[in-house]
């Protein structure tokens, strides 16, 4: 069977993305902070749109109006939420109350990745074909529960499988139109490569953090796939130490001395160095991919997921 | 009519079809062969958009994004297709993305400077205004109450130091209610609604009477000027505005002006500090007690205040400037005649206070 190499590019600029930050920074004032979930998607749309697979780009189709109306679910959620707690701390029941919030945050997790990658996967688009995300919200709900139990119980250790099992379980679920990922990375690897990455850290003196961090991302790519009836394409990174070192260590010196005013540019500097580090070669053929995925409009876990400021990727 | 052809994909494979396209009656209208109708499919210019990727514009044929077609720079209707989608995108957002930066930079200059002054000077005393004393009150015992749970309150210097303070006109409209609070801190301050806490410490460094008059005068002020609802208020609105507008903004931008915040809070408070001595001096004058007390409290403060660590000083967040102290003693200069000495029961109070804290 042909392989075939795929090209992965980010061509957007810090100068365009820091234009529509400064507009959308107006825009949040003149309206007291409600043009929160529109400044989101122009700033989702520049950056997929800029992303660009195979000569075509990627496009996000979530709209400002559907995050909207999320955005004012989660914080009525949210304030129903701190209502209950407030009135348990009223009535002097001040550890119950305590007790609860935990917990109700600590369940809310699941329910937020579901929420989110159902929406974000729905709104990215390439080539007119959807993705889609295929989790089960209950089925996840008991394994999130199961795996958190087993790392209360193991005093944390767990915690690598609890992250690479929830990992697998997201990203498997994952659709390209007729297509899935297969992510084959397990706990066993990535507890190891952890601790490895913890000590080495710790001896260097925090330097082995960026080598650490390659690992990480390469961990991640390496071990994913995309598959469509038996034919794939696999992902490689070209990522190094020293690549993760001057990424981060200008990034950080942009930020210091620009005030914070070229986040903008950083954020472009990092979106650059990820697609051009993942290679990718396979036979799959994505001339024949076909639409399978439907719409998804609720945008309520994709708004709860940034009140709480979760990052996407797990 | 100019035809040409280009690459479109219809959003259910992903396999471009040849097409022939046109464009007219702000639309453009698609020829394929499977559509067998004169004028095509018509996709009206205000539902497309389009993203420009090196020299091709990718025109989406609806908001969903799944259905485009690829125009090469060279195409003939590359130029008709993007000025005429131009033309349809009138939101704000566009609007504002069309400005030149420094139209842009001035709105923002403008915006912060604005916003600050609504937030600074006209909402807090709006918000005062809806809070009533009995409200007002309320909040200070509140907030007396969290407070005292975890401090050594001395019950006796509280009974003396109150009866001293009943002997005085403090204020018309609040029940002024004082506390000692056992410990070395050189401080006293005021909560809303009357309640003023006295530290031990700061009776001990005090020489005359008078200078407890001037303090009591000084936090009395604070409470009858409203000052701590008035910076609570300020600050509650101050981190609301921030919190909403930077949402969108990283956390060290964030960083930077919540820092300038704090800066302003404290400026602000200083100012709160000059108006409380100013009004506090005409309180004495109005218990016709001398207010040279306020000069000599000042004087006894920064004297002794060199012993005393700088982190948890009173001097160390309102220091005594020359300015104020220059201040009081400007004040007291009017009043040099005045001489009616605090009535027997003042003296003996003050004299059982120091007593406790020689």
């Amino acid at each position: 069977m042909e392989q075939k190499n795929f090209r992965l590019s980010f061509v957007g600029n810090g100068m365009d993305l820091f234009k529509i930050q400064i507009v959308n920074f107006i825009l949040n004032v003149i309206t007291l902070g409600l043009y929160y979930p529109w400044a989101k998607a122009t700033k989702l749309q520049y950056i997929y749109s800029n992303t660009v697979f195979e000569d075509h780009p990627f496009a996000f189709t979530g709209t400002g109006k559907e995050m909207f109306k999320g955005f004012i679910k989660a914080i009525l959620f949210i304030v129903l939420a701190y209502a209950a707690f407030f009135s348990l701390v009223y009535v002097q029941m001040l550890n119950l109350a305590i007790l609860l919030l935990y917990a109700f945050l600590f369940l809310m997790i699941p329910l937020i990745i579901h929420g989110s990658y159902k929406y974000r996967m729905a709104k990215t688009v390439w080539k007119g074909i959807r993705f889609g995300y295929t989790g089960n919200r209950a089925e996840l709900f008991k394994l999130y529960l199961k795996w958190v139990f087993l790392t209360i119980v193991t005093f944390g250790i767990y915690g690598a499988w609890l992250s690479m099992n929830l990992r697998k379980y997201v990203v498997e679920r994952i659709r390209v139109g007729d297509a899935n990922f297969i992510y084959k990375g397990t706990g066993d690897d990535y507890f190891i490569l952890n601790l490895k990455g913890y000590f080495l850290t710790l001896i260097t003196l925090g330097i082995y953090m960026f080598w650490w961090q390659k690992e990480l991302f390469e961990y991640f790519v390496n071990n994913l796939e995309l598959n469509r009836q038996g034919k794939r394409i696999y992902f490689r990174s070209s990522a190094t130490g020293g690549g993760f070192f001057s990424l981060l260590i200008v990034n950080f010196l942009i930020i210091v001395f620009t005030l914070g005013l070229g986040f903008s540019w950083t954020v472009v500097r990092t979106l650059k160095y990820v697609t051009e580090n993942i290679q990718m070669q396979g036979d799959l053929l994505l001339e024949e991919l076909e639409q399978a995925q439907g719409d998804y409009t609720n945008a309520t876990g994709e708004d709860l997921a940034d009140i709480f400021d979760f990052g996407f990727v797990i | 009519m100019i035809e040409t052809t280009v690459q479109y994909y219809n959003g259910k494979f992903a396999l471009p079809y040849q097409v022939r396209i046109e464009v007219a009656n702000n639309a453009i209208h698609l020829f394929d062969s499977s559509y067998n109708t004169d004028n095509g499919i018509a996709f009206p210019l205000g539902q497309c958009h389009y993203v420009i990727i090196k020299d091709q514009a990718f025109i989406y044929l609806s908001n969903t994004s799944t259905d485009y077609i690829v125009v090469p720079k060279t195409d003939e209707h590359y130029e008709t297709i993007l000025t005429g989608i131009k033309r349809t995108q009138t939101s704000w957002y566009h609007q504002l993305f069309a400005q030149k930066w420094y139209t842009l930079f001035f709105i923002v200059v403008f915006l912060v400077v604005f916003l600050f002054l609504i937030l600074d000077k006209i909402v807090p005393p709006l918000a005062l205004k809806f809070i009533s004393v009995k409200q007002e009150i309320a909040l200070g015992n509140q907030f007396y109450a969290s407070f005292t749970a975890d401090s050594e309150i001395d019950s006796s210097a509280t009974f003396v130091l109150q009866k001293f303070a009943d002997e005085l006109q403090l204020s018309k409209t609040y029940p002024i209610k004082v506390t000692v609070v056992k410990d070395t801190i050189v401080n006293a301050f005021a909560l809303p609604g009357g309640h003023l806490i006295v530290y031990s410490g700061i009776i001990k460094q005090m020489e005359k009477p008078e200078e407890l008059v001037a303090l009591l005068s000084h936090e009395a002020s604070h409470v009858n000027k409203r000052h701590s609802l008035k910076s609570i208020v300020s600050r509650i609105t101050m981190s609301l505005a921030i919190s909403l507008i930077t949402a969108d903004i990283n956390g060290l931008s964030r960083s930077i002006i919540e820092n300038v915040n704090v800066i302003r809070v404290l400026s602000y408070s200083r100012a709160l500090e000059k108006e409380a001595d100013d009004e506090g001096m005409n309180l004495m004058v109005n218990n016709n007690i001398n207010p040279v007390g306020m000069k000599w409290l000042m004087a006894d403060l920064q004297k002794t205040g060199n012993d005393i660590p700088k982190s948890i000083s009173f001097l160390s967040t309102h220091p005594l400037t020359t300015e104020r102290i220059n201040d009081a003693n400007g004040f007291a200069k009017q009043y040099v005649g005045m001489n009616e000495p605090l009535n027997n029961q003042m003296q003996s109070l003050w004299l059982e206070l120091k007593k406790a804290y020689h």
